[in-house]
């Protein structure tokens, strides 16, 4: 299509949805409409206040806590790590921070109850540390080996002369 | 005065707009790499969507939808899968919400009455899926720091992200066909060394994925039991060598199990048809089952149960497969009862257990009679059985 549209155009601005789009947008909404109904009809005014206080309350918490946090400790890594030391950091970074993120409450065994050990019978927080150990272990390992690889074309070229004159 | 601020305004407004136009340049926040992962994530939440919906039709079904009995494992196949792929789905969910968070700061908010319909199906969409990922997440770990009933909120939440999805590949199709059909909208900015790459964000996102699979899995899969370094469950622990989901303790019904006095009521309309003490239902015919029992919350174990098929106990007392309800002693709780049609009745392998592996069943796995029956939720195996009433 236009090759001549840039990554930094708005990609919504040009959208004029057709009729098929409208019929799809149409039935979108009348299937939100039958949730909000629905969800309406089964909890008591207090549930659904928690309910629609979590469903709103997880996009605010992601665009104004998480996502900056996570743009900062970017920015942050930028400024402090060397270029080969990036994006191994980097990975390492997220994959433990989403992955602790997605067994936090495992791993905090907030659900536990003394009556039913079966719950949560696994050393969750201890597996967790040596996994995001294990983790940082691997990034510095690949940091270590692109830094080693980055200075040894430098090296070469520094000995090229030498070798040309004998 | 007040024009200064609003030259100091304008100019952090326009600093804003370019780091948000320089970030928008980028590999990982281009049109390319927001159409893949949304693919995914549209494909891991249908298979969300998909099993949870079966689920729900197996604790709910409805009078004109016979559910079949067979496969035995198919609950625990259709629900491991269910809670694996939600946890698999939250490193691509957030991945997917990282490429496009520079739209986030592009102005203004909403430039008429069809983008701001667009943008509140976003925020129903965004909200709805998160909302979806950290209840679920938090259900696994029996974590509930809200006031409404799990099943029902999450349910329901389902069905609007299914709605505000719909909306949302309707807006985004075109974009998404011009994304993976051209590379020329994909961001021409070369990668600043050391910066994140879309292979690599693939990458990471494919690792925190596996390494949440890998790491859980096993509280269903057998074969994955000795990776399942951060399951919430390990089929094989638990009171006879399994897991419970709600002990006798929390029930009410300890005593039960050694109560002399205790008698399976079978009725009808009103009507006692027998009163069996637990010698009498031992010494009616037997069966032994290799039955698993399932979670909703997706763990799984396999036990072998012994007991009376649910059909010889209707036919004791002239009955035939009928559809039954099963009641539990436990006085609290939304699953003191299940139902059993007719067809599910007539499966000798459904049975009113007595025994597990071997042994009279431990007060935590229902004693002294549980109902066990094939592909049914463990919520409606039901436990501390004290009535039969058919109908």
């Amino acid at each position: 299509m236009s090759g001549d549209r840039s990554a930094t155009d708005d990609p919504t601005a040009d959208l004029r949805p057709g009729p098929l789009a409208w019929a799809t947008i149409v039935v979108g909404w009348v299937v939100m409409i039958v949730a909000v109904v629905g969800v309406t009809g089964d909890l008591e005014r207090d549930e659904l206040g928690s309910w629609s206080r979590w469903v709103v309350g997880s996009a605010l918490v992601h665009d104004l806590v998480v996502l900056p946090l996570v743009l900062g400790a970017g920015w942050l890594l930028t400024r402090l790590a060397p270029v080969p030391w990036r994006v191994p950091l980097r990975t390492a970074a997220v994959v433990a921070a989403v992955v602790s993120l997605t067994v936090w409450p495992i791993a905090q065994r907030w659900g536990a109850r003394d009556d039913n050990p079966s719950i949560m019978p696994l050393p969750v927080a201890r597996n967790l540390a040596l996994i995001v150990v294990a983790l940082f272990a691997c990034a510095l390992v690949a940091g270590a080996v692109a830094q080693w690889r980055q200075a040894a074309p430098r090296e070469e070229r520094r000995s090229e002369p030498e070798e040309s004159t004998t | 005065m007040a024009s200064t601020r609003r030259a100091e305004r304008a100019s952090l407004s326009d600093r804003v707009e370019t780091a948000r136009a320089e970030a928008e340049q980028r590999e990982v926040h281009d049109e390319r790499t927001a159409s893949l992962l949304g693919i995914a994530l549209g494909v891991a939440f249908l298979v969300c969507f998909a099993t949870g919906v079966w689920s729900h039709l197996q604790q709910h079904p409805p009078a004109w939808l016979e559910l079949p009995i067979g496969p035995v494992g198919l609950y625990r196949v259709t629900q491991g899968l269910h809670v694996a792929t939600g946890l698999a789905t939250v490193p691509l969910l957030l991945a997917k919400l990282y490429s496009v968070s520079p739209q986030l700061l592009r102005r203004p908010v909403v430039r008429g009455p069809v983008h701001a319909m667009e943008r509140l199906a976003i925020l129903a969409l965004v909200g709805g899926s998160l909302f979806l990922l950290v209840t679920g997440a938090a259900n696994i770990a029996r974590w509930y720091p809200w006031s409404f009933f799990f099943p029902v909120g999450h349910w329901w939440a389902a069905w609007l992200v299914l709605g505000a999805t719909t909306i949302h590949v309707a807006f985004k199709a075109p974009v998404v066909r011009r994304a993976l059909a051209s590379a020329a909208l994909t961001s021409t900015t070369p990668n600043a060394p050391g910066e994140l790459t879309r292979r690599g964000l693939f990458a990471t996102v494919g690792v925190a994925a596996g390494l949440v699979t890998l790491t859980t899995a096993g509280q269903t899969v057998p074969w994955l039991r000795r990776f399942a370094l951060l399951a919430p469950r390990r089929p094989d622990i638990g009171p006879q060598g399994f897991p419970v989901n709600r002990s006798a303790a929390a029930a009410g019904t300890e005593e039960l199990g050694a109560d002399p006095d205790y008698r399976l009521r079978v009725t009808r309309g009103g009507e006692t048809l027998a009163m069996l003490s637990i010698a009498e239902l031992r010494a009616m015919p037997q069966s032994t089952e290799s039955l698993p029992i399932t979670c909703v919350e997706g763990w799984s174990a396999d036990a072998v149960w012994t007991g009376v098929p649910l059909l010889a106990l209707l036919e004791s007392v002239g009955l035939g497969a009928v559809d039954t309800t099963v009641r539990s002693a436990q006085t609290r709780g939304g699953y003191r009862t299940s139902e059993v049609s007719a067809s599910a009745a007539e499966d000798r392998r459904c049975l009113l257990a007595l025994q597990v592996n071997g042994e009279p069943l431990h007060p935590d796995h229902g004693a002294p009679l549980r109902l066990i029956g094939p592909n049914r939720p463990g919520v409606l195996q039901t436990k501390w059985v004290i009535e039969v009433e058919a109908t």
